[in-house]
């Protein structure tokens, strides 16, 4: 039983190595010397999941490094809410977009929350693993957080600090009101759904928004043809015949 | 469910659903309630012909019974019917108005507690956008008063569209007119003159806040 364990832990962590926790921001971690009142260390684990396509068909195994977030101190985390795009303005959107022949795209930023910005200080207690290829050696490793990991309690908030950001100020768009997951400007509509965002607009300025987007976040493009996913729907189109 | 034939109604017209009686089978709830996640999932993506019969159906799933779940397979066998229905995003409607809305209630279809309950569906350029089913939360004691209900929550809905729409500039003015088709004549008769008969006078705020609205030409019935 125990050597199942191990081999599966190894295999595992010569994947992190090579994948996923290997986000480029998520290695200037830092190493904390001193430990922190025990009361703010934050345990973690290793989840995996298989992904699915539309079809149901396996798309790809994934593994994360997801942090406790119920061992979290409140004194850690300030605002978590982060709000989203609601189905109605989608399906607004999607129309206007058939009304006025506009060019559409789905835009994915893969590890958006490692890649979010950290307000507060988060100490974290690594799982069990070889961390000697980082560096890191002893039986139990704290770590002090520079980027956010999955499912700490503000990372949801830190990244749509930062992608909001970026929209209002880089991209100059302006926030709705009365719809915040919404940002607009005269020639441009982007629905925002956590790391999935859907843009609307000539076919010029949506190409060049993309452009920009992969500089910023290596966003992944979904828009193959004419048919996307955007958050777990399929958006199939037929230009000709002005149907989505 | 390979074998049964579609059904060309949601709901069973001839029965009216009642809690589950004294005694009476009860039925498994957690099948109950996966059902009725399925079916709430499909009736907020794009199938509002069944909103209605869902929401109806999942106020018994605190405690559902064997006849609960006939009409729930009634349901599924509309569904199974109507599988290649698709919901067309635009139409064109009759009318300059930007925003569009529809109002209706069923008069005290509650048989429980004697509630009504409102429906209403929005337009925006034409563009379908919005459709709602909600239990009233007061007893109507008329049909007017139960349109009104209706009316009051799609208004606050094309409100809170008309804010959206003007942020994004797809107004020609900020303030356009808005517009409510309702059924019921004397719910239409009554907002548009704003006068009241001795008999609705108890009729409440917020009611008078539609036609104050209408009477400011924000909105038109």
């Amino acid at each position: 039983m125990a050597t199942v364990a191990e081999t599966r832990i190894n295999h595992i962590v010569a994947r992190v190595t090579a994948a996923p926790v290997a986000a480029p921001e998520s290695l200037s971690r830092q190493v904390r010397d001193n430990l922190p009142p025990s009361n703010r260390i934050v345990d973690s684990k290793w989840v995996f999941s298989i992904k699915l396509k539309v079809d149901r068909s396996k798309d790809k195994y994934k593994i994360r490094l997801v942090a406790h977030d119920v061992s979290q101190n409140p004194e850690d985390y300030g605002s978590i809410m982060s709000p989203v795009v609601d189905t109605i303005a989608i399906r607004y959107t999607l129309g206007h977009v058939v009304l006025h022949d506009l060019e559409i795209a789905a835009l994915d930023v893969p590890t958006a929350y490692l890649s979010a910005t950290l307000h507060k200080d988060v100490f974290m207690c690594l799982p069990d693993a070889d961390w000697s290829a980082f560096g890191l050696m002893g039986p139990r490793l704290y770590i002090k957080l520079k980027k956010s990991v999955s499912s700490l309690k503000q990372s949801g908030r830190c990244w749509y600090e930062d992608i909001s950001a970026f929209l209002t100020r880089q991209m100059g768009l302006k926030q709705s009101i009365s719809a915040p997951g919404l940002f607009y400007s005269t020639k441009l509509i982007v629905n925002l759904y956590i790391d999935g965002l859907l843009l609307v607009g000539t076919y010029k300025i949506v190409h060049n928004t993309i452009w920009q987007m992969r500089e910023c976040f290596s966003a992944k493009d979904n828009f193959c043809g004419n048919s996307f996913v955007y958050i777990g729907l399929a958006i199939y189109r037929q230009q000709t015949k002005r149907q989505i | 469910m390979h074998d049964y034939y579609g059904h060309s109604t949601p709901l069973d017209k001839t029965i009216k659903l009642q809690a589950r009686a004294e005694g009476e089978e009860a039925f498994e709830k957690e099948y109950y309630h996966q059902a009725i996640g399925c079916l709430l999932y499909l009736a907020m993506g794009s199938r509002l012909d069944i909103v209605y019969a869902v929401t109806l159906l999942g106020r018994f799933s605190s405690d559902p019974s064997n006849f609960h779940w006939s009409a729930i397979k009634h349901l599924l066998c509309y569904v199974k019917a109507t599988l290649d229905m698709k919901l067309p995003l635009i139409h064109s409607l009759p009318g300059k108005e930007f925003l569009v809305g529809f109002a209706d209630t069923d008069h005290a279809g509650d048989v429980v507690a004697s509630k009504s309950t409102s429906g209403f569906l929005i337009y925006a350029h034409n563009i379908f956008v919005l459709w709602k089913s909600k239990k009233q939360h007061l007893v109507a004691q008329s049909t007017m008063e139960a349109e009104l209900v209706a009316t009051t929550e799609a208004w606050k809905n094309l409100q809170w569209m008309n804010n959206v729409l003007s942020e994004l500039g797809h107004f020609r003015t900020p303030c356009d007119r808005c517009l409510i088709y309702n059924d019921n004549e004397s719910a239409v008769q009554m907002l548009s003159s704003g006068n009241f008969s001795t008999d609705s006078c108890y009729i409440c705020l917020r009611f008078h806040h539609l036609i104050d609205c209408v009477a400011k030409q924000q909105l038109s019935i």
